[in-house]
This record gives structure tokens, sequence and C-alpha cells, in this order.
């Protein structure tokens, strides 16, 4: 698999084969935020210039600027996976 | 990005600007047409609010006739409330169906609760809605006197005051005191999670349903002794399809008046067209794409007046959609432009509903979800082949263009689904929006012929609400019910079945013993496994309780025959009474990496490498890690709980235990049985999903520290991620772990949520 991932150096590319990857080991469901610290860490600071700004929450996206602190928290300390 | 002359420019590098390296959505523009860009600005333009109209017509309508059978008489008062309500078609919108007065603006469900209404709404208890530190919702002083009103006639006569009088105290301190479960939700609004089936009510049309209603209701023989319920229910059926045809005549008349004020000769011709086609839907088969989505839109609306229940979702779009786009195509009345502009239309039109629910309630809810889910891709439950169609792409064109969180779009992936594809979901991923979410067809279609599901039937589902899984037309029950908190069970376990939080202790673990006295990591998890089977108990009774005391005042005969029309109609019975071909009662098990995480602590540190003592490390969770004055301290003890492997690095012996503690929440709760076990529908259990809302943070502040290093009252771990910050090994090892689980046996659904950086992407 490793192999695919490095053969594969389109970005979109090798995000399916995570996701083919995933399903084909038996996993079910995956959901993704694709935004990264320091535009959320912005967005909390200066929320003004983000009021459109999506993610995804859980089963659901919503308007980042407008959650509560600790769910943004929540989202923040999420671990940033690298492909 | 660089201040050239005050203008801002773009640096790109590599193809793709700075913009897009931090953000796809901020960095691009989406392509929207006038009509579109139009209704987004529109739609957006209003703040979140709340509207009284339907709280304070379906209380006038209670209140003179409580005499009606619970059924009759919730048919006729929202028969009342659509007669009633403000009506209004948006500008440029080429459809008609408003749920409240306002876009975004969420009506009241009296009905459920009032507690909570009077509290926060007129005393400002902990706020005002519109004072909430976050989902704040405005209100017009003119509503105050009629939500006043409402809560006057409604207190002691709601679903929660039966409740409180129905259920168990157990039952009640589990929900409400430890919040080892939670369902608030359902004592304070009603269940949605289904899909109606759309597919046959735009083929057959809401006349077909009074028809054979009538033709039921006229074959009943009177001496059999379920025949009063029946009749009761083919009433009630009637009354509600009339109420939708009389909806949708209200905007007949409405469109023909705007029309004969309009200046503009084009838009004064679409509204005459909105006119004409709400004349003829939803009341007879819809004769194209248009009018197939008109009639979607009227029965999606009468659902989301009739029941407070999020989760109302569409099924299948690109599949049901698709003989009106061929046709249309065809005949050359349809462009993929036009497919394009409607379905974004309709996005736009069904984003304009909400729902306001308690504060308590909302730290569940972050967000203002609706959970109006529309499934695209999969497979023909024919055919067995994959189902993509052009419709599947121009859906996900209008996600990409609207922007808007709803309807939360699924794609369902299967071991065949064209790469092309597939590389287009990436590229709607990508933007950020946190849409679409993916299905694996591979587990989700295994699981639920696991629970019974015909194999066509199971080949056919579609995602309702967040990552529940069923059949459109076919599912009864709610998929989305009690939260299971599997964290306070294991904090509960280490204390002997007490609380240290509250010091309640409704179930002592079966020896007696606590963490300071476990002689075994075998004892933890006995320990852990008896806690967690009591709580699932409570949660069934609360689930049963519920179900119980809504089949007796609060049963629907709109979603029973929206949701279930091939079923409902035959048999005369509404879903509660087992109307359904299929009904699960949903769940959602939230914490499961801290379970195992913790309970993979104990055994190494305390049995395996004996690093520390179960007293010492229970005395460390005790004070939160914060006593710096034992041997080692609490901080040192904190740091030896992180350091052991967790749940989400592809560690054999720890994701062994996630796999083996989820497993036995999901076959503890199929034991138990719902309320329509042996009435009619195939299934009749509770089963499991890993879906989360925002719960984590709620259950998370009900929660001391635990023994894999999480501090006291911080949130929990989401879905079946692993513990946010802990997958530290890179994606390949973080998806191993989580697909060790297993999935199968979670029919409810399954949730993972992974972030990457846009960069990585690019």
């Amino acid at each position: 698999m490793s192999e695919v991932l490095i053969n594969k150096t389109d970005g979109l590319q090798r995000f399916v084969s995570l996701i083919d990857r995933y399903f084909a080991a038996g996993g079910s469901q995956l959901q993704f935020n694709v935004v990264s610290r320091k535009t959320l860490i912005d967005a909390q600071n200066n929320p003004e210039k983000y009021a459109n700004l999506l993610v995804r929450v859980a089963g659901y996206s919503a308007y980042f600027t407008q959650l509560s602190k600790d769910v943004q928290k929540d989202i923040i300390e999420r671990t940033e996976e690298k492909l | 990005m660089a201040l050239v002359n005050g203008i801002d420019v773009l640096i790109i590098v590599g193809g793709f600007s700075m913009r897009e390296m931090d953000s796809f959505q901020i960095g691009t523009q989406p392509v929207r047409s006038e009509r579109i860009d139009q209704l987004y600005k529109y739609v957006t333009s209003f703040e979140y609010g709340i509207c009284a109209e339907r709280g304070h017509y379906l209380t006038e309508f209670y209140k003179d006739n409580m005499n009606l059978p619970a059924i009759v008489r919730r048919a006729k008062a929202i028969d009342y409330v659509l007669e009633n309500m403000s009506i209004y078609i948006m500008p440029g919108s080429l459809f008609a169906g408003n749920q409240t007065s306002n876009p975004r603006w969420a009506p009241l469900f009296p009905e459920f609760e009032v507690e909570w209404v009077e509290e926060e709404l007129l005393k400002g208890n902990p706020y005002y809605p519109w004072e909430r530190p976050a989902d704040r919702y405005t209100l017009r002083d003119e509503d105050k006197p009629l939500i006043k009103d409402m809560c006057d006639w409604w207190k002691g006569k709601t679903h929660t005051d039966t409740l409180r009088v129905r259920l168990p105290k157990e039952a009640l301190a589990t929900h409400y005191d430890l919040k080892a479960a939670d369902i608030g939700t359902y004592f304070q609004g009603g269940d949605g999670h289904f899909a109606p089936d759309h597919e046959y009510l735009i083929n057959n049309g809401v006349q077909k349903l009074i028809d054979d209603c009538t033709k039921y209701r006229d074959a009943l023989d009177w001496s059999e002794p379920d025949t009063i319920k029946k009749k009761d229910f083919y009433d009630a059926a009637i009354i509600s399809a009339n109420a939708i045809i009389k909806f949708a005549e209200r905007y007949v008349d409405l469109a023909e008046k705007l029309a004969a004020e309009e200046k503009d000769e084009t838009r004064r011709k679409e509204l005459l067209t909105i006119a004409e086609t709400c004349r003829w839907v939803p009341k007879n088969p819809a004769r194209n794409f248009y009018e197939a989505l008109q009639c979607i839109i009227l029965v999606h609306i009468c659902i989301q007046i009739e029941d407070s229940g999020a989760g109302v979702s569409f099924g299948r779009y690109d599949q049901f959609m698709y003989p009106f786009y061929t046709q249309g195509k065809k005949e050359g009345t349809l462009t993929d432009e036009l497919a394009l502009e409607l379905t974004e239309n309709f996005f736009l039109q069904i984003y304009a509903c909400n729902k306001v629910r308690s504060w308590v309630d909302t730290d569940f809810y972050r967000g203002v979800p609706m959970f109006q889910n529309l499934t695209i891709g999969g497979q023909d439950p024919v055919r067995k082949c994959d189902a993509t169609n052009e419709l599947s792409y121009i859906a996900l064109d209008a996600t990409y263009h609207t922007r808007i969180p709803q309807p939360s779009l699924t794609v369902r992936f299967h071991k065949n689904t064209p790469y092309e594809f597939k590389i287009k979901v990436a590229e709607v991923i990508r933007l950020g929006t946190g849409l679409p979410s993916i299905f694996n067809d591979e587990t989700y279609i295994p699981a639920l012929m696991n629970r019974g599901y015909e194999l066509n039937d199971a080949y056919n589902y579609c995602i309702i609400g967040c990552v529940e899984p069923g059949a459109a037309g076919l599912l009864g029950g709610r998929t989305g019910g009690a939260w299971l908190n599997c964290t306070k069970a294991l904090e509960m376990s280490l204390y002997n079945g007490r609380d240290p939080r509250t010091g309640i202790c409704l179930h002592k673990n079966p020896r007696d013993k606590d963490l300071s006295t476990f002689e075994s990591f075998e004892e933890a998890k006995e320990a852990y496994l008896s806690q967690i089977a009591y709580y699932i108990k409570m949660e069934a009774i609360l689930e049963n309780t519920i179900d119980q005391v809504w089949e007796e005042t609060l049963e629907e005969p709109m979603a029973a025959i929206f949701a279930c029309p091939t079923t409902t109609i035959p048999r005369g019975k509404p879903i509660k009474q087992g109307g359904a071909k299929y009904d699960l009662t949903g769940q959602q098990t939230i914490g499961t990496a801290n379970v195992a995480n913790s309970l993979y602590s104990i055994k190494k540190l305390v049995f395996d490498d004996k690093v520390i003592t179960g007293a010492q490390l229970k005395h460390a969770l005790e004070t939160n890690f914060q006593d710096m004055s034992t041997n080692p301290t609490g901080a040192q003890i904190k740091a030896l709980c992180l350091n052991v492997p967790k749940y989400g690095n592809d560690v054999d012996e720890v994701d062994e235990l996630a796999r083996e503690m989820l497993a036995f929440v999901a076959n503890e709760l199929v034991s138990y049985k719902n309320t329509r076990y042996g009435r009619g529908p195939i299934g009749g259990t509770l089963h499991c999903s890993t879906s989360t809302v925002s719960s984590n943070t709620p259950f998370g502040k009900v929660c001391g520290a635990t023994p894999d290093g999480r501090e006291a009252y911080t949130a929990v771990a989401d879905g079946q991620s692993p513990m946010r910050g802990t997958d530290v090994n890179g994606p390949t090892a973080a998806i191993a772990s989580v697909a060790k689980l297993n999935n199968i046996l979670l029919s409810c659904g399954s949730l993972y949520n992974m972030k990457f950086s846009p960069a990585d992407l690019s």
C-alpha cells in the first residue's frame, strides 16, 4: 500500500487511494475536514473574516465561527493527517 | 497573499494560490447562476430565528379538540397549522414551500416540552436564545404573548411531563443526573430520522394514498377488535393527505397573486409555472423533473412541520430522479445546466428549514444541524452493478457551488465505483465544507442483512441523518436514538459503580471492587462490561418508554403515510404500532477510544508492567492528576498514562480491546426488543451506531479524569475515531486501527472523522 501511496504523486489520487485502502480493510465510513490549523485559529480570532467557513463537526457540517468555543477546540485539536 | 497598491493579490504556488493552500473554500469562488446567487444571498441574509406560528395554531386547535382520538387530533391540528401559517415564495426561487414565516426560522413544538421554552424564551434562564454564547436565535416581541399562552396551556400535558411519571427513577437519573446516556432530544421533540418514500410519492401522487386509505377503511369489519384503531388511522391519514394538497393549493393562490403584481415578464411566467405545478403535485404523479422536485419539497416541508425531528432525509436522489432526468433530456425540456440549477434551488429551498433546541440539548447539536441527508452513488438493487449516473455528478456540483451545509451529501462507494467518480468526490471534499461523507457498500450492505434486511432492500440503502443506513420508504423507528456515554460507564467501573461527580451509585461492580482492589485486568474489564451492560439496559428503558408514550399520544399520520406508504396503509397501522417493513431503534455509542485506551492503560501500568498500583492510579484520577505530593506525582502518572500506546496507531493489543468493547455494546443492544417487536416489522430491536453529533463535548463535561491520560471534564473521543491528537503514526496506521473494529455490527452506522491539510490534497 505504501508503494501505491508513494507512486501517486497527485494529492487527490493519494487521497482516493487512502479511502480505497480503508474500505478494502473493512472500514465503513469516512468524513473529512480539509482545513489548516492556521486557518481555524485565524477564524477563531477573526470570525468576521470567516463567516462562511464550513467545517465537518460529526455527521454534519456547520459554520465554524458559529460553533461554541469547546467544539471549535475539539476540531482544532484533531490530528492533522499527512498523506 | 500580498498587498500591492491596496489590492489583494494571490501568490500562485505550483498552480495553487496560497489562499487555496490554507482553505480551498476561501481560495476559490463558486460558480453560480444569477438566480442561485440571489437565492443564496437571500436565504443566508436571515439570522436564525424562532417562529411562534406552528406552536400557536397547534395549541389553538388542541384546546378545543381534546375529545378526538389522538391520531385524528394530531392530523387535524397539523391541517389547521398548514391552513393558517404564513406562506411565502422566495425571490427568484422556482419552487414553493416554507416551514415557518421566514427562512431559517425554527418552529416550536410545545406538545413535547414547554419547560425549556418558558425558561429560556420568556425568562432568559440560562440565556435568552438571542443572548446565547453560540447557536443564537432571534425572536419577535409580538410572538412572546403567544409563546406564554402555549406554555401555560401545555404545562402538565406534554410528552416530557408524561415521561417523568412513566419512567423508573433509575432511568431518569441515568439521563438527567449521571448523563451515562442522554435522550433529551426525544423528550423535547419528535423522531424525524427517516427517508420518506419520495420515489413512490412522485410516481403515484398523494391522491392515491387517499384512494387506498378510503378503500381499506371501507372494507373494515367492525366486528374485529382492532378495527377501531385502524379506522382512526385511515381517518387521520386521509386528513393528512388532504392537508398537503390544500397546502399546495395555498401556493397556487399566492403564486397567482404575485404573478398579477409582477412587473418582470420572465418572473411573472415563473410564478405562473409555480402555480400550475402546485395545482398538480403532490396530488398527482409528477410529469417531469421539475414537478418531481416540487413534490419532494412540499412533502419534506410538511413532515418538518408535523414533527420537529431532525434527520428527515431524501434517499437516493440520483436514482429515483433519474427517469425524470432522462425523459427531460430526451424530450429536450431539460439540460444539464437546468438540472443543476433546479438541484441547487432545491438545496437552498430545504436549507431554509430549521430547528431550535433547548440550551442543554444544543450542547449535543452544535452548529444548528438539520441532518437532511441526500444520498448518491452506490449500486443498482436489482442488477447489483454501479448506479452512478449524470445526476450523481450534478448533485456533487450543486454541493460544490451552493456551499451550504444542507443537504448533508452522502456518497456510496463500492468495489466497482468508477475511478473518475471517486476523483470527482475527492475534489468536492477538498473544498473543505465537510461534504460529502463517504460510505462503504461492502460493509453497510452486510450490516443491514445481519439485521434481517432482504438483499435488494439492503442494496437500496440510503443514509439517514448523520451516518445511519436504511431503506427509504421501508424504515420506521428513529435511526438516531439515545447517546451512550461509554467513558462515563468506564469511570464508574473504577469507583465500584459510584459516580464521583454526583455521588450516585445505581449499580455496583460484580465483585464489589474498585480500581484500588481489582486483582487482575480481567476484573477491571469485567467491571466495565457490567457497568456498560447496566446502562445499555437503562437506554433500552428510556427508548421504549418514550416510544410507548408516543404511541399513546403523539402518533403521526403524515410521517406514517409519507415514510412507509406501502406498508402502513395495507396494515392500517402507523409507525409506532408496527407499520413499517423494517423497524430498528437506533442509538449512538460514544467514547470507544477512551474506553479501549483506559483499559489498556490499566492493563499495562497496573497489571503487566506494575509501574503503579491501582490505588495510586485511582488517587491520581480522583485528583485530576493534580496532586504533586505523591510519588510518582499526579503529573508523572498522567505522563505514564499518555505514553501507553493508543487506539489509532495500528497497535493490535489496544485495537483489539476497542474492537471487543464496541462489539459488546453492539451485541448487547440487539438483545433488547423495541415496542414494535412481533407487531409486523422485520427487526424490532435496538441497534448500534457510532454517530456522535457534538455529544462528545457535553459527555466529556460530566466525566472525570480517565486512565488514558484524559483530564477531567474535557471532551471525550468522537465517533469511532481515535482520541484526537493520539493517532500519531500517520493516516495509514490510523485507518488500519479503525478498520479493525467490527463494523458489520454497526448496522445503525459508523462515524470516523479525519482531518487533512489543504496543501496535502493539492
